[in-house]
C-alpha cells in the first residue's frame, strides 16, 4: 500500500527525505502532511492550488486552515475536519467531503483521505492528507438536479413568474453573496419582465423603470467607470457591489434578455457563479422560449378558432339567408293568393250574375269596392316587393328636392284616403325644410299611417306631429293600437319581420312596409324608430331627417 | 221543401268570404261565416254544419288547431266534413293528414268549388286537384 510506503519514509526521516518529497509533489491530488498535532510539515503544489494560497508551515493545522463547510452547507469547525478526526481518533478515513472556502470566496468541494502515520513503536507522529478535488463532478451533480427540478417546473405549466424566480432563487442557494435577477426584453428593448425574488420590491419597482432592457447586459462591475449612472446607483443604494449579466441566449440566436448574479461584494464572480450565471441564463431562456412557445400555440389555436367560428358563422348566415330567401317566396306566394283568390273569385261572380241576370246594382257596387281595394292592395304589395327588390341592389334613386316638411305631411293628410280615418295633424313644424325626395317620404309617411290604422282594430285614434330637434325634423305618428313588445322593437324593421300579436291577429301584411321606410329614411341620411309602452298600448314611429344644410351634405 | 244545407266558412280575408258567402248564398246553402277558428267553433257547437269550408293560415288559431279541437268536441260536430281552402303548398298533404275530404288551392275556380262542395254533401269522395 502507498500509504504504508509512506508511513515507512516518513517515520524514518520525516522532514527531509528529498525522494519522498519529490514524490508527493508530482502527484496531481493535493497532499500535505502535519506532525501530531496537526500542524503543517509539507504540502505540494497541488495542495497550494487547491487552497488559493501558500500556507505557513509549522503554524497553519489541519486541512490548510482553510474555512470548512459541510456537504450541507453549515460551518465545519476545525477540530472537526477530517485531518483531525483521523489524528484524534487515530485512525484512516477514506474520502469524507466537504466544502473548503478559499481565501478570494472560492468554494472547492473536496473528498479527504487522512491518514495517520506511527513511527516504529507504533507511536502516533504525524499524518498525510490527500484531498482530491471533486467540485467539478459536485457541481455538475448539483446543476443537473437543480436543472431537472427547475425544467420540471416549466413543463408543469407554471407561470413564467414563477419559473423564473424559481431559476433566480436557486442562485442564493448554491452560492453565497449573490443573488439573482432576471431581465426579458420585447423586440424594441422596452422591459418585458423583471423577476428579481431575493432583491427588495423597491429595487424590483426602479429597475423596471429606470433601467433600459439593453443597458444591464454591459453592467458587469459597479466599480468600473463604464457602469450606467442609473444602474449603479441603484444597486449600490441596496448593497449590490458588483452584477454580472449573462445574456439569455434565444434559439433564434438574437439575446432576449439577462440573467444577472448582483454580488455583495465587489470582486469578481467566483467561476462557480460564472457558471451558476450560465445556467441560469440557459434554463430561464429555456422558460421563456416555453411561454412564448404556448403563447404562440394558444394565438394560433385562438386564431383557428376564430377562423372556425368565422366560417361557421358564415355558413350559418348563409344559410340564414338561404332561408329567409324561402322564406320570402313561401311569404309572398301566399299573400299574395289572398288578393289574387279575391279578385278570381269576384270576376268569376260577376260573370255568373250578368248570366243570370242577378247582377243588381248593390252587388255590382260591392263586387267593384272589392275590386278596387283588393287590386289597390295588390299593386302597394307589388310596389313593395319591386323596392325591396331595388333597395337591396342598389338601385333605388333620390329625386331630391327642397321641401317644408310640415307642408309636405299636411297637404298627404288632405288626400285620400286619410280625411276618412280623422287623422290628427297636433303640430305643423313650421319652416323646417329638407332635401328630399318627396314621393318617397310620402310613401314612408304613408306606410305610418297604413299601419297605424290597420294596427288600431278598436278605432284608430292617430296623432301626426312634426317638429324640429336640433338638426331634424322629426315627423311622429302616435296611435293607440296594439303596440309591440320592447324586444320587437328592432325585429318589426327586418324584412318580413312582424310583431307577434300583429301576426296573431291575423292583421295582413308582408312585412316589407316598415322595413322599406327605414332603407329609405336611412338613405335621405335620416332614421326610423319605433316605441311603443308595451302590447295593446299604442306606438310611436318617429321619422328623422336632416334638416336642410345638413341634408346636403349626406350622399344620395 | 227541402231544408238548405248548412255550411260554415272559416275564412279571415273578407274578400275571399265575401266571394265564398255569395257564391254558396246564391246556390241555395245556408251560409254562416266565421272569421277566425274560435268563433267557427263555437258556432259548430251551438249547431253544427254539414259542411265547413276551412282556411288553414287564421288568425290566433291555425286551421289545423282548429279541426283538432273541432274533432275533440265528439259527436255530431266531430264528425263534419271539411273542405280545405288554402293558399299554402301542401293542402292535399294537409287534407290527408287532417282527415278533410278534400282541398282546393287559392285561386280557386268557382265551379269546381261547387263540385266539390255537392260531393262531400253527398257523401262521395270528390275528386281532388
Amino acid at each position: 500500500m502507498l500509504e504504508e510506503h509512506l508511513s515507512a519514509l516518513v517515520v524514518s526521516e520525516p522532514t527531509s527525505d528529498a525522494a519522498f518529497r519529490s514524490m508527493i509533489d508530482a502527484l496531481p491530488a493535493a497532499i500535505y502532511t502535519t506532525d501530531a498535532e496537526g500542524r503543517l510539515t509539507h504540502f505540494n503544489p497541488a495542495a497550494v492550488k487547491l487552497s488559493g494560497r501558500v500556507p505557513a508551515l509549522a503554524t497553519d493545522r489541519w486541512c490548510v486552515s482553510l474555512r470548512l463547510y459541510w456537504p450541507d452547507g453549515t460551518p465545519m469547525p476545525h477540530d472537526q475536519c477530517p485531518m483531525a478526526t483521523a489524528l484524534k481518533e487515530d485512525r484512516r478515513i477514506r474520502g469524507a467531503e466537504a466544502i473548503a472556502e478559499r481565501p478570494d470566496g472560492g468554494r472547492v468541494w473536496f473528498a479527504a483521505y487522512p491518514t495517520p502515520l506511527h513511527d516504529r513503536n507504533g507511536k502516533l507522529i504525524g499524518g498525510i492528507n490527500m484531498l482530491v478535488d471533486i467540485t467539478e463532478p459536485k457541481h455538475t451533480e448539483l446543476l443537473l438536479r437543480e436543472q431537472s427540478r427547475l425544467l420540471e417546473l416549466i413543463a408543469s405549466g407554471a407561470p413564467l413568474e414563477a419559473c423564473l424566480a424559481a431559476v433566480c432563487a436557486a442562485v442564493p442557494e448554491l452560492t453565497t453573496g449573490a443573488r439573482a435577477a432576471v431581465l426579458v426584453r420585447n423586440g424594441d428593448d422596452s422591459i418585458a419582465r423583471f423577476v428579481a425574488p431575493d432583491l427588495p420590491e423597491a429595487f424590483r419597482e426602479r429597475a423596471r423603470s429606470t433601467i433600459s432592457a439593453t443597458a444591464a447586459i454591459w453592467c458587469r462591475d459597479l466599480d468600473c467607470a463604464d457602469a450606467p449612472p442609473a444602474w449603479r446607483d441603484l444597486c449600490t443604494e441596496h448593497g449590490i457591489k458588483a452584477c454580472y449579466a449573462m445574456p439569455m441566449p434565444g434559439t433564434a440566436g438574437e439575446p432576449f434578455g439577462s440573467f444577472m448574479m448582483c454580488l455583495d461584494d465587489a470582486r469578481e464572480p467566483t467561476d462557480w457563479e460564472l457558471r451558476l450565471a450560465e445556467f441560469g441564463a440557459h434554463v430561464a431562456s429555456i422558460a421563456v422560449e416555453r411561454d412564448r412557445a404556448t403563447a404562440a400555440l394558444r394565438d394560433s389555436k385562438e386564431r383557428l378558432r376564430l377562423a372556425l367560428a368565422d366560417q361557421v358563422r358564415a355558413r350559418t348566415e348563409a344559410e340564414a339567408a338561404a332561408h329567409a330567401r324561402e322564406e320570402f317566396l313561401s311569404i309572398a306566394s301566399h299573400e299574395l293568393r289572398n288578393p289574387i283568390a279575391a279578385l278570381h273569385g269576384t270576376t268569376q261572380l260577376m260573370r255568373r250574375g250578368l248570366d243570370r241576370g242577378r247582377l243588381d246594382p248593390d252587388r255590382l257596387d260591392r263586387y267593384a269596392s272589392v275590386l278596387e281595394s283588393t287590386s289597390a292592395r295588390l299593386a302597394r304589395m307589388t310596389d313593395d316587393l319591386l323596392d325591396v327588390s331595388r333597395l337591396q341592389h342598389g338601385r333605388l334613386p333620390l329625386r331630391r328636392q327642397r321641401r317644408e316638411i310640415g307642408v309636405l305631411v299636411r297637404d298627404l293628410l288632405a288626400r285620400d284616403p286619410w280625411p276618412r280615418h280623422g287623422i290628427a295633424l297636433v303640430e305643423g313644424g313650421p319652416h323646417a325644410s329638407a332635401e328630399v325626395d318627396p314621393d318617397r317620404i310620402e310613401q314612408i309617411v304613408a306606410n305610418l299611417l297604413d299601419n297605424a290604422v290597420k294596427y288600431s282594430p278598436h278605432g284608430p285614434r292617430i296623432e301626426v306631429a312634426v317638429a324640429t330637434e336640433e338638426a331634424w325634423v322629426v315627423i311622429s305618428v302616435r296611435d293607440e293600437g296594439i303596440g309591440f313588445r320592447e324586444r320587437e322593437t328592432e325585429e318589426i324593421f327586418t324584412p318580413f319581420g312582424r310583431s307577434r300579436n300583429a301576426t296573431h291577429d291575423g292583421i295582413p301584411g308582408l312585412g316589407l312596409g316598415l322595413y322599406l321606410s327605414r332603407e329609405l329614411a336611412r338613405r335621405h341620411g335620416g332614421d326610423l324608430v319605433a316605441s311603443s309602452p308595451g302590447p295593446g298600448r299604442g306606438t310611436t314611429m318617429s321619422l328623422r331627417l336632416p334638416l336642410t344644410g345638413d341634408a346636403a351634405r349626406v350622399d344620395a | 221543401m227541402h231544408e238548405p244545407r248548412r255550411i260554415l266558412v272559416v275564412e279571415d280575408e273578407p274578400a275571399v268570404a265575401m266571394v265564398l258567402f255569395d257564391l254558396l248564398h246564391d246556390e241555395g246553402y245556408a251560409v254562416a261565416h266565421a272569421a277566425d277558428g274560435a268563433t267557427g267553433l263555437r258556432m259548430v257547437g251551438d249547431r253544427p254544419a254539414e259542411l265547413i269550408l276551412l282556411d288553414l293560415t287564421l288568425p290566433r288559431m291555425t286551421g289545423e288547431e282548429f279541426v283538432r279541437r273541432l274533432r275533440a268536441l265528439g259527436g255530431e260536430a266531430a264528425a263534419v266534413p271539411i273542405v280545405l281552402v288554402t293558399g299554402a303548398h301542401g293542402g292535399v298533404d294537409a287534407a290527408g293528414r287532417l282527415g278533410a275530404v278534400a282541398a282546393l288551392r287559392k285561386p280557386f275556380n268557382l265551379d269546381e268549388l261547387l263540385a266539390t262542395v255537392r260531393a262531400a254533401l253527398d257523401g262521395v269522395a270528390p275528386r281532388q286537384r
